[in-house]
């Protein structure tokens, strides 16, 4: 690896599918100058001849490849990610890029404003006077912004609480989300808002969810990926091995991840090539990719950061 | 999508631009632009709910994309296109404080996958609220 230590800014990135948050969503931490934000790629024309080896294997190389045969755009991001509906941290994202048409409609797979990272270097807290102010981030002072209004809402909803002292949502749907909106305004400008989602319970809580992992199983590459393609819409966690850590070297392939249990998806993850835009800006395949973006963890934070060592650096450094 | 309620999203619209173009909506008060939005998320409910059988599991992946195109429309009216970036942001802020809220206040079936669409609307909604107040 060239020397790209200089160049680069670890940062806290969500991945953000739905508003709900009991919806799924993940997050990580990568370097988003190293493609920039995100790297994309059509794959490269599939040559079944560069496979074959001999008798025998030609008709199932033949099959696979149809079955890996895409010629959508596919959306990659290496890096450390937490994925919440299959509890577990992988190290890297990818994303086939397709339509469908729904109403009138097109739904893309993939919504880029749904990507999002935190240059912030401070937090919010609320104190008990309901006053807002700064705090340094680590894992004691975040998770204590909150509007107040959870609290007092007891109140205002009681007259329409039924006999058992419960409540329907359908008999005041959407009057608490107006007013958290109105007492955000007030409280918070524009400006302030990502300190504020970041400083929040419900962030702080998933943030803790992916720290933790780190602070336990340290840097070390998760070994699967986590893929959402046309075979899995919903999105799953594979499981990956890297060729040039292998000692099993299979000499048939030079490099590149391979997928033991899903052969298909392997040869689909081998015709991906992304241009980095750090050091030499040269093409990657995603296994260097992901090696590049492990050794920068190395780098930065060693093998076995905490936490706290964590937050200093992805809410610290420049941002590029 | 049905004739009433896509006639009820295309009309609140026209009136929304209307409104806001002709009022300072950075000095309204908060319930005042709630209920002047209001209605075209509603609409989208409802246009959702007519339209169940056909969208299927992608019912909420819908929501989500005409709920964020509804916001794209309603910030361009006054010139706030580039506030879409944090609109995602602010409606999830708000969905996770709000499900929390009701939850605390003896609301039992926040979670329930019959509210789901309201809320994701009802997350929208207040998101805006939120944007176009502190513009």
């Amino acid at each position: 690896m060239t020397n790209i230590t200089d160049e680069i800014a670890l940062r806290l990135v969500e991945i953000q599918f739905s508003v709900l948050p009991e919806a799924e969503w993940l997050m990580g931490i990568t370097d988003l100058s190293y493609f920039p934000e995100i790297g994309f790629s059509l794959p490269i024309p599939f040559d079944v001849s560069d496979f074959e080896s001999g008798e025998g294997e030609d008709a199932l190389l033949h099959a696979l490849a149809d079955s890996s045969d895409s010629n959508n755009l596919f959306a990659f991001l290496p890096g450390l990610f937490y994925c919440s509906l299959q509890n577990t941290t992988v190290d890297g994202i990818i994303v086939e890029v397709t339509e469908k048409n729904l109403l009138g409609m097109k739904l893309g797979s993939f919504r880029p404003e749904g990507v999002r990272t935190f240059d912030i270097r401070s937090g919010l807290a609320v104190d008990e006077q309901g006053k807002i102010h700064s705090v340094e981030m680590s894992s004691e002072t975040i998770g204590k912004f909150a509007t107040g209004l959870s609290t007092k809402i007891a109140e205002s909803l009681h007259p329409f609480l039924d006999t058992t002292g419960t409540l329907s949502l359908n008999k005041v749907a959407y009057a608490r989300e107006i007013e958290i909106a109105g007492s955000l305004a007030k409280m918070l400008p524009l400006q302030g808002l990502k300190r504020a989602y970041i400083s929040g319970a419900i962030l702080t809580g998933q943030m803790m969810m992916l720290l933790s992992d780190i602070e336990s199983n340290g840097f070390q590459p998760r070994n699967q990926i986590y893929i959402k393609n046309s075979k899995y819409p919903e999105g799953k966690v594979v499981d990956i091995r890297y060729r040039s850590t292998d000692e099993v070297h299979d000499s048939r392939f030079i490099s590149g991840v391979d997928c033991p249990n899903e052969i298909d998806l392997g040869l689909q993850l081998m015709r991906l090539s992304f241009a980095r835009m750090v050091g030499d800006g040269k093409e990657v395949d995603i296994e260097e990719a992901i090696l590049d973006i492990v050794n920068l963890f190395h780098a930065k934070l060693g093998v076995f950061p905490t936490k706290d060592q964590i937050m200093e650096i992805i809410f610290s450094e420049e941002f590029h | 999508m049905t004739q009433n309620f896509e006639k009820q999203y295309q009309n609140s619209l026209v009136y929304i631009e209307r409104e806001l173009k002709r009022k300072q909506f950075q000095n309204m008060v908060y319930y005042e632009l709630s209920s002047l939005l209001k209605p075209v998320f509603e609409a989208v409910v409802g246009i959702i709910h007519e339209n169940q059988t056909a969208l299927g599991d992608d019912a909420d992946e819908f929501a989500e994309a005409l709920c964020f195109e509804t916001g794209f429309m309603i910030l361009e009216y006054v010139d706030m296109a580039s506030a879409l970036m944090d609109l995602l942001l602010v409606s999830k802020y708000i969905a996770g404080e709000a499900a929390v809220s009701y939850s605390v206040s003896g609301v039992v079936d926040v979670l329930d996958k019959e509210h789901q669409i309201t809320r994701i609307a009802a997350a929208f909604l207040g998101g805006l609220v939120y944007l176009l107040l502190s513009s």
